[in-house]
C-alpha cells in the first residue's frame, strides 16, 4: 500500500475510516475504506490521479440490517497489484453523486446498480435500465423481491 | 363423425361451409404432398441464432466431428425469412421472447421448431419459484416440434432430434401457418 | 393514391441509425448494437445488453454455497471449468481449507486445457465472421480433442461441475494424463499450420492490422483486462499478480504488445494458447499421487460474517467474486464482476469513427460471451 496515495486521500477526505486487510488475504483488498457517498467524487478523483480503475461498483440491500443500501468501490491499479474497498452508505430514496464522470466503466455499473436495486445516481449522463427487460416495474435484487411478486410459476410468462 | 358435428349445428342442417371442411379438399395431392415433404425432411434450413451455453453445442454439431450436413440440415441461414427450421438453443430470458415471436413470425411455412436443452423445455437449471428473467419454455412462444433434453444436449442428441424432425415431416404432420 | 414523403435536401441526410442484433450471426450471442451512422462511417454506438439476464445473482440469495456449484459454470460457459474451479477457490480460501497437491495439479490441467478450448472458439469465430469457413473447421477439429479429454473425467462437455470445495470429485487415471501429453504434442504441429493457413495470410492482416486501436487511457477508464490489456502493453493477469491455487509454481510468459489493434488481441490470444500448453505439459510432468478432496470439509459451509474477494483469470480476463456472508448457510450476496461486461462497455469508444464493415472484426478481438456479461 502506498503511503503517499493515503495521504492524499487523508487529506481529501478527512473522515476516512480505514482497515488494513494485508494480513487477511480470503478479505481479497488492501484496505477497506468506509466513506459517505459525498466523498465519491474525491475519493475517485484522487484514484483517478494515481492511475487506478474503477474495477468494480456494486451494492447491498441492507435494509433489514440498518434501513440503507450500502454501495461497494473497488479501485485497482493496472501495473501492480493493489485493491481498495470503499463502503458508502445510502438511505433508500438517497441519490448519491456519480463516478461516471471520472471512470466510463462506472456507467454500466451504476446503471446496474439503478436496475437492481433501484438506488439512482445523480448527475449519471444515462440512467435507465441495463439488464431487465423493457417496461420492467421491479428492481430483482431486493431482498423483499420474489417475496409477494406476481412472477410465480408459469404466471407472467410470454 | 358427420352425424355428430351436423346434430350441434342449427336447425338440424349443416352449413355449406362445414359441410366443405369436412370433406376435405376438393383436389387431393396426396403424392406430390410425400414428395414435397420427403425433399422438406432432408433440406431443412436451420436459423442461425444461439441465445445462450446451447448455442455452443449448435455449432459444435454444425463443425468438423458430427458434421450436421450429412443429414442435409446444415445450411445455417442468417436471416429468419430463408430459414425453415427454428432450433431454439438456450435460455429465453423475457427480455429476448418478443424477438424471438418476431423471428418466428417471420419465417415463411412450413416451418418447424427444436426446443434445444432444458431452459426450452422448462426453464431448466434456472426455474425456480420466483424466477423474474426467464420464459419457463419455448412452447409459450412457438409451437414446438420436438425437445431435446439436456444442459446442454450432447451434439448427438440433437442429430437424433434432427432425425426424429424428418420422420414427422414425412409423415406430413407440417404445421399450417 | 397515397401522400408522397417529401426527402429534403439538408446536410444530414446520410445519417440513419442501424440495428445489429440480437439475432444476428456475429454479434456472438444475444447482443444488440445500436450504430449511428453516416454512410459507412460509425459515429456513434450503443451496446444493448440483457438479452441474456438469467438472474444468476438472485439464484445465488436463493441457495447455499454448494448449491450454486452449477451455476458457475454457466456464467461463461467457454470458460466454465474456470469459473466452477475459481468459485470453488474462493470459497477455500473463505474457509482456509487446504486442498491436496494432487487436486491443485489437476485443476490446473483442467483450467489451462479449457482455456485452449476457449480460444479455439474465439479464434473459429473470429475467422468466420470474417469470411473464412475452414479454420472454423480446423478450430473445433482440434477443440473436439480437449472435450473429449474433459468429457471423460468430468462427464459433460461444455459445462462442467468438476471442482468441490476441497478438490476435485473424481481423480483422473494414467489414460487421462497419457490423452493429455498426445494432445499437447499434436496441437503442437497444428499450431504452425495455423499460422500459415490464416496468420500469414494477407487478406486477414489487412482487415485486422491497424483496424479497432484501443487508445491508451481507455485501459483505465473501462478497467480493461485480459488478452484486450495485454495488447495494449500491460503485463496483467491474475494468475501471476495475485496468484491462486498452485500457479506461483509454473513457469510461463504472459505475452504483451503494444499495438493495441485487432492483430495484436488475436496474436496475443494464439500465444496464450501456446503457453496455456507448456503449463499443461509441466503439470502432467510433475503430477503426484495422493488424494484428490481435503480429508475434513465441513458438511455445512458457514462462511463467517464478512466480505471476501476473490479474482481468478478467466479466459477472457479478470473474473471476480464479491462474497459477502452474513454467517449462514445461504450467502446474502454474490456478486460477479465479469471480465466482458468491463470489455464491452468500452465498445462504445472503440467502434467510434471507424467503418462498419470493421465493427464485426472489432467485436470479434474484444471475444465476449454475452450470459457471463448479463449474468
Amino acid at each position: 500500500m502506498s503511503t503517499t496515495l493515503l495521504d492524499t486521500l487523508r487529506q481529501r477526505v478527512p473522515e476516512l475510516k480505514t482497515e488494513d486487510n494485508t494480513s487477511t488475504p480470503a478479505a481479497g483488498c488492501t484496505a477497506t475504506h468506509v466513506c459517505t457517498t459525498a466523498d465519491i467524487p474525491a475519493i475517485a478523483e484522487v484514484f483517478k490521479q494515481a492511475g487506478y480503475c474503477l474495477e468494480m461498483l456494486t451494492c447491498l440491500d441492507m435494509r433489514a440490517d440498518g434501513g440503507i443500501f450500502r454501495l461497494v468501490y473497488h479501485f485497482s491499479r493496472a501495473d501492480v497489484p493493489d485493491r481498495h474497498r470503499f463502503l458508502a452508505d445510502v438511505e433508500p430514496g438517497h441519490e448519491p453523486p456519480t463516478a461516471a464522470l471520472l471512470f466510463e466503466s462506472a456507467n454500466w455499473y451504476e446503471r446496474e446498480v439503478y436496475d437492481m436495486y433501484g438506488v439512482r445516481f445523480a448527475g449519471h449522463p444515462d440512467m435507465t435500465r441495463i439488464l431487465t427487460e423493457e417496461g420492467a416495474d421491479y428492481h430483482p435484487l431486493l431482498k423483499d423481491f420474489g417475496v409477494a411478486h406476481p412472477t410465480d410459476e408459469g404466471n407472467g410468462n410470454a | 363423425m358427420l352425424q355428430q358435428e351436423t346434430k350441434s349445428t342449427q336447425n338440424g342442417k349443416p352449413s355449406v361451409e362445414e359441410l366443405l371442411r369436412e370433406a376435405g379438399p376438393l383436389v387431393h395431392l396426396d403424392v406430390l404432398d410425400n414428395l414435397l415433404n420427403q425433399a422438406r425432411a432432408r433440406s431443412l434450413w436451420p436459423l442461425t441464432f444461439g441465445l445462450a451455453c446451447c448455442a455452443i453445442e449448435l455449432m459444435a454439431t454444425g463443425a468438423a466431428r458430427f458434421d450436421m450436413d450429412r443429414y442435409g440440415a446444415g445450411v445455417f441461414r442468417p436471416s429468419a425469412r430463408q430459414a425453415d427450421v427454428m432450433i431454439v438453443a438456450g435460455t429465453i430470458s423475457r427480455k429476448m421472447g418478443p424477438v424471438i415471436k418476431a423471428l418466428w413470425d417471420q419465417m415463411p411455412s412450413p416451418k418447424w421448431a427444436i426446443a434445444f436443452g432444458g431452459c426450452t423445455i422448462d426453464g431448466g437449471p434456472f426455474k425456480y419459484p420466483n424466477q423474474y428473467a426467464i420464459v419457463e419454455g419455448a412452447d409459450k412462444l412457438v409451437p414446438v416440434d420436438v425437445y431435446i433434453p439436456g444442459c446442454p444436449p450432447r451434439p448427438e442428441a440433437l442429430i437424433a432430434g434432427i432425425l426424429k424432425l424428418e420422420e414427422k415431416i414425412k409423415a406430413g404432420k407440417n404445421f399450417k401457418a | 393514391m397515397p401522400e408522397l414523403i417529401h426527402v429534403g435536401r439538408d446536410e444530414d441526410r446520410d445519417t440513419y441509425y442501424l440495428n445489429m442484433g440480437p439475432q444476428h450471426p456475429s454479434t456472438h450471442g444475444v447482443l444488440r448494437l445500436r450504430l449511428l451512422l453516416k454512410g459507412e462511417e460509425i459515429l456513434e454506438a450503443e451496446p444493448i445488453v440483457g438479452y441474456s439476464h438469467r438472474a444468476h445473482e438472485k439464484m445465488a440469495e436463493n441457495r447455499n454455497y454448494i448449491q450454486f456449484l452449477p451455476n458457475t459454470s454457466r456464467i461463461d460457459y467457454l470458460s466454465g471449468m474456470i469459473y466452477n474451479i475459481g468459485y470453488c477457490q474462493a470459497v477455500e480460501r473463505i474457509l482456509g481449507l487446504e486442498v491436496p497437491e494432487r487436486a491443485e495439479y489437476i485443476r490446473i490441467i483442467c483450467c489451462e486445457l479449457n482455456r485452449i478450448s476457449s480460444h479455439l472458439l474465439w479464434y473459429g469465430t473470429l475467422l468466420m465472421d470474417l469470411g473464412g469457413f475452414t479454420p472454423f473447421l480446423y478450430c473445433w477439429d482440434d477443440r473436439e480433442n480437449i472435450l473429449d479429454i474433459l468429457d471423460e473425467v468430468t462427464g459433460s462437455r461444455l459445462t462442467y461441475c468438476y471442482g468441490r470445495f476441497g478438490g476435485v470429485t473424481m481423480d483422473v487415471n494414467d489414460e487421462f494424463l497419457q490423452n493429455t501429453l498426445d494432445f499437447c504434442k499434436r496441437f503442437r504441429e497444428r499450431l504452425p499450420e495455423y499460422e500459415t493457413l490464416v496468420t500469414e495470410n494477407i487478406i486477414f492482416q489487412n482487415r485486422c492490422k491497424d483496424v479497432g486501436v484501443f487508445d491508451q487511457e481507455l485501459a483505465q477508464d473501462f478497467a480493461l483486462t485480459g488478452p484486450i490489456l495485454r495488447a495494449m502493453g500491460h503485463k496483467r493477469d491474475v494468475r501471476r499478480d495475485e496468484p491462486y491455487g498452485i500457479y506461483d509454481k509454473f513457469d510461463f510468459d504472459i505475452p504483451t504488445l503494444n499495438g493495441a489493434d485487432t492483430f495484436d488481441r488475436f496474436l496475443i490470444r494464439v500465444e496464450e494458447m501456446h503457453q496455456s500448453l507448456s503449463i499443461v505439459e509441466q503439470a502432467v510432468s510433475r503430477i503426484p499421487d495422493g488424494p484428490v478432496m481435503a480429508p475434513k470439509v465441513p458438511r455445512k459451509i458457514k462462511p463467517p460474517k464478512g466480505e471476501y474477494y476473490f479474482a481468478v483469470e478467466s479466459a477472457r480476463g479478470h473474473f471476480g467474486m464479491f462474497i459477502v456472508s452474513d454467517g449462514t448457510e445461504i450467502p446474502y450476496r454474490i456478486h460477479l464482476r465479469t471480465p466482458s461486461f468491463a470489455n464491452l462497455s468500452s465498445l462504445r469508444s472503440v467502434l467510434r469513427g471507424t467503418m462498419i464493415a470493421d465493427t464485426v472484426a472489432i467485436l470479434g478481438s474484444i471475444d465476449i460471451v454475452l450470459p457471463e456479461i448479463d449474468r
